[in-house]
Order: C-alpha cells, then sequence, then structure tokens
C-alpha cells in the first residue's frame, strides 16, 4: 500500500514538474530560409543546439574576459540560432521573410523593442515570457542589403546580452563577424 | 617352426643401436622448439599493434571532439556578436526617442 502511495506521488510530481521545465526552456523557432541562403553573398549559420553550447562552454576561457562574460551568458541555455544574409545590391531579398518568422510566434512571444528606420536598420526584439521569467527570444534585423535573426532559447538576461558587444570592444560587427565565419567555413 | 621358438625370438634379449642412449639425453637437454618462441613473438606482435591502434584512434577521436569543441566556440562567440550589436542597435534607438 506504501509503495503504492509513493509511486502515486511520484507520477503526480513527474506530471507537475515535468511541463514547466520544458516550458521553461521556451521554443525553437524554425530559421530556415534556402531562398535567401542561395541568393546571399555572404551568410552566417550557427546552429548551437543544448549539447553542442555545453561542449563549446568548456572550451571558453576563463582567462579571457569577453570568453568568460561569454560563459556567464550561456549558462541554462537550450539554443543558440542564428542566421544572417548579407546581399550585393539593395532589394535583393524579400522582406515578408520577417513576417513569416512572426506567424510563428505564440501567444507567450511579446514584442518589446521595434526599431523602424527608413534608411538604415528595422530591428524587432521579441520575448518569450512565462510568468516574468523571459525564457526565449527572438531578434529579427532587416537592412536594405542584410537580415538578420537570432533565436535564443533559454532563459536570457537581456542586459547582460546587450552588455557584451561593449565588454567584446566591437564598435559595429558586420565586417569581423563575416569573415570569421568565412574561416569557420572552411574548416568544416 | 613352433610358437615356442616365435615367442623366445620375440622375448630375446637384444642390445640397443649405438649411440641411441646419447640421442636420447641430447634431446632432454635441447633449447625448447622453435615453433613456441615464434608463437610468443606473434602473439607479442599482436598485443602491442591492438594498444598502438587503441592508443592512435583514441588520439583521432580526442583531436576531433577538439576540433569540434573550438568550432563551437568560434559559432558562439560569432553568434553572441551579432546577438549583442542587434541589441544595442534597439538600446541606442530607445535611448535616443
Amino acid at each position: 500500500m506504501t509503495r503504492y502511495f509513493a509511486k502515486l506521488i511520484l507520477t503526480l510530481i513527474a506530471a507537475i514538474t515535468l511541463p514547466i521545465t520544458a516550458s521553461a526552456q521556451g521554443t525553437r523557432i524554425n530559421l530556415d530560409f534556402p531562398d535567401l541562403a542561395a541568393k546571399a553573398s555572404e551568410t552566417v549559420d550557427v546552429t548551437l543546439d543544448g549539447p553542442m553550447l555545453r561542449l563549446a562552454g568548456k572550451f571558453l576561457s576563463n582567462g579571457d574576459a569577453d570568453e568568460r562574460a561569454a560563459k556567464e551568458m550561456i549558462s541554462g541555455l537550450a539554443g543558440i540560432y542564428v542566421r544572417s544574409y548579407e546581399f550585393d545590391h539593395e532589394g535583393e531579398y524579400d522582406k515578408s521573410q520577417a513576417e513569416r518568422i512572426r506567424q510563428q510566434l505564440g501567444p507567450t512571444w511579446k514584442k518589446i523593442v521595434k526599431v523602424a528606420s527608413r534608411t538604415k536598420e528595422d530591428v524587432d526584439i521579441y520575448a518569450d515570457t512565462r510568468g516574468d521569467a523571459i525564457t526565449g527570444l527572438l531578434i529579427i534585423s532587416a537592412e536594405p542589403k542584410e537580415f538578420t535573426v537570432v533565436n535564443i532559447v533559454g532563459p536570457v538576461d537581456l542586459e547582460k546580452l546587450a552588455g557584451l558587444e561593449g565588454q567584446f570592444g566591437i564598435p559595429h560587427i558586420s565586417g569581423d563577424v563575416h569573415s570569421k565565419h568565412r574561416k569557420d567555413k572552411s574548416h568544416e | 617352426m613352433n610358437f615356442e621358438d616365435d615367442l623366445a625370438r620375440a622375448f630375446e634379449r637384444k642390445s640397443a643401436p649405438d649411440g641411441f642412449a646419447d640421442r636420447v639425453l641430447s634431446r632432454l637437454e635441447a633449447p625448447p622448439r622453435q615453433t613456441s618462441s615464434l608463437l610468443r613473438r606473434i602473439a607479442a606482435a599482436i598485443v602491442l599493434t591492438a594498444a598502438l591502434g587503441g592508443l592512435t584512434a583514441h588520439q583521432i577521436i580526442e583531436h576531433r571532439r577538439n576540433e569540434e569543441g573550438e568550432r563551437a566556440r568560434r559559432q558562439l562567440m560569432t553568434a553572441l556578436h551579432i546577438a549583442s550589436a542587434k541589441m544595442r542597435v534597439a538600446q541606442r534607438a530607445v535611448a535616443h526617442d
């Protein structure tokens, strides 16, 4: 009889905690853009799920301030996914791609920032919120010659994330990231 | 020819051929056969080859893991650069409003 109750209690605990754990991980958004990749002159494609993030974390140096900050940032994350496409000419990509991504967002996603610019860069930031906690982040950036989407799955500290760039000591990202990516690709 | 004569001939005492005792003694003192030594050498070679093979395989796996980890680290830093840069764009725009 005691065993029966113990099993029942364990089952109840599992039934309650599993959905909470799953929801705390946030949602991964589908970021497949085969058309854009074919047209782009340069592409950044980063897919780091949980095991790869943990592996990357092991290779981050504690002696380097940037990498220490990165290590702190990724603890508890379930995935980081980035797609960035740079084009030779303006208007070479369909801006409705952003809409296709927005359609995937469920009711827990809230737009927290919208930056609209006629000539520069439109940036939309969405947060997957469960209670007071942010359990996922989506950044959509559309520039005349560049389209970038970032999806972070897991608890995100927005202040820390924004503060990383200053810590990395890089004023603007585009050139450096893409040249780095080319190097990465050649190793694969 | 009868049975008794045959029996007597069969049991007749005969001396051993010349050098028989020496041959027996020299055989007893001779080193073990060459084949057992060869087998030991082959076994040792197999064990050594297996050990070297295992070590090499381990080193290859470790090397691949290091490469994979290093690539993941670079990708992570790239991803965080991009995410952070976009966050800063939004932050600056909000601050200007």
